[in-house]
């Protein structure tokens, strides 16, 4: 009894009191209530919300693992799939790249007054690498016009006479043409080299800081006088470093075959 | 008679060298064809005609593949001078003297075209050696034996010829 009445009058004033207050709370729009009861739930909803995530995880992974490998299955495939699309696609940009710069390379050539010619001689000796053509001053191929074949630099004309020239190919000790990377835009010397002329290489001087990787297009420079710009040469077969450290080498597999060389289109230079 | 038949044969085995002979490149590697003529001719008729038997197949190979006139003349006019210099001292069926003679001879001339290289900077004797005039040196005497074969005969038709030619007169 004693305590019931203990319990009456403190539970009257609390309730009270709490009246009062939620009243007040009310009247002037303070949550405190809630605010109150927040504070107590907050910790408890989150343990319990923790626990069942918790609980429920570990049953869901269980029951997941079968969808998941199947997912991971189907994805894998339209990876694989996409992989190949995407190497499709960059063939074709590289592709529509090529045909872009051939139609231009035409657009070109168009410029320039081309003529056919035949080889008809080669450098009997194993030092140079001289080739004579058919047409000469004639056909108005004269000093410094441009030879090319299959569509790539092959070299420029030395000298010539009324009916046929001489022809410096551009895998000779003595030749150098400016050329540029295509892709860096790095400009640099190439040159034949009397070491790599039997392999059919030259041989590109360029800055150490050029990015230059294996399979890189090489074409001429928008420096020289005697070739026009843009006529392709060949692709990077090998990088070396110069020994001074300022310089690297990279090694070019020119697109003319001089072992092979038969025809050859000459450009004729409209300086003179 | 004698000009001209030489005078064809060192044109012919010039354009045959620069186009059909070169499918007998091995390794990218041919035979030089001229001086075999020069030191054949020159060890059969002497100093006089093979300076100037040499000094003609220089001037076609300067002019249809040289950068400007004169060294390939004046090497192979060395050449011809100093193997007919042997002309006297030696009998003509010996083939054994060609063959050095065209040793020699090539050594030479590779050795000044490689002159023309180290002028230039590039120095690597070692790469020159073994990758080009050794093998060409080899190439070169192998087929010396048989071109001075076929020059003897060509002489000694000639020679024949001019005796009867003497002869009548």
């Amino acid at each position: 009894m004693k305590f019931n009445k203990k319990f009456k009058k403190m539970g009257l004033v609390i309730g009270s009191v709490c009246i009062i207050i939620g009243v007040v709370g009310a009247r002037y729009n303070i949550p405190i209530i809630s605010t109150t009861v927040s504070y107590v739930l907050y910790p408890l909803q989150k343990s319990i919300v923790f626990i069942s995530n918790q609980s429920s995880g570990i049953v869901y992974h269980f029951k997941s693992i079968q969808a998941l490998t199947d997912e991971n299955n189907k994805l894998k495939q339209e990876n694989e799939k996409l992989v190949y699309e995407n190497s499709i696609l960059s063939e074709h940009k590289r592709e529509n790249g090529n045909l872009k710069n051939l139609l231009e390379m035409k657009q070109r050539y168009q410029e320039y007054a081309g003529a056919g010619a035949n080889v008809i001689g080669k450098e009997p000796g194993n030092w140079y690498k001289i080739f004579s053509v058919d047409k000469g001053l004639q056909h108005s191929v004269s000093e410094n016009s441009v030879i090319l074949a299959n569509g790539g630099l092959a070299g420029r004309v030395l000298s010539s006479n009324a009916i046929s020239s001489k022809v410096l190919s551009i895998i000779d000790d003595r030749s150098s043409v400016s050329a540029k990377i295509a892709r860096t835009g790095d400009t640099g010397i190439l040159r034949g080299d009397i070491e790599l002329a039997n392999r059919g290489l030259c041989k590109l001087e360029i800055n150490i800081e050029s990015e230059v990787v294996k399979g890189d297009q090489v074409i001429t420079s928008h420096l020289s006088s005697i070739y026009p710009p843009g006529i392709p040469i060949g692709l990077v077969e090998e990088i070396v470093q110069g020994k001074n450290g300022l310089t690297q080498y990279a090694y070019i597999k020119p697109i003319v075959d001089f072992k092979h060389i038969e025809q050859v289109l000459v450009i004729k230079n409209n300086d003179n | 008679m004698r000009i001209s038949i030489i005078g064809i044969l060192l044109l012919l085995v010039h354009a045959l060298s620069a186009t059909l002979f070169q499918v007998l490149r091995i390794g990218d590697i041919a035979p030089n064809f001229l001086i075999m003529l020069i030191v054949s001719f020159a060890l059969l008729r002497g100093s006089k005609e093979g300076s100037i038997i040499g000094i003609a197949a220089g001037f076609l190979n300067d002019i249809s593949f040289g950068t400007f006139l004169g060294p390939t003349a004046a090497i192979y006019g060395i050449i011809g001078y100093i193997c007919g210099r042997f002309n006297k001292n030696f009998y003509r069926e010996n083939f054994i003297i060609p063959f050095i003679c065209t040793l020699f001879s090539s050594l030479f001339y590779s050795v000044f075209v490689m002159l023309g290289f180290i002028l230039r900077g590039k120095i690597n004797f070692i790469f020159f050696f073994k990758a080009i005039i050794i093998p060409e040196l080899i190439y070169t005497i192998t087929l010396s034996l048989v071109v001075y074969q076929f020059a003897y005969v060509i002489n000694e038709k000639i020679e024949y010829h001019e005796r009867k030619t003497r002869n009548i007169f």
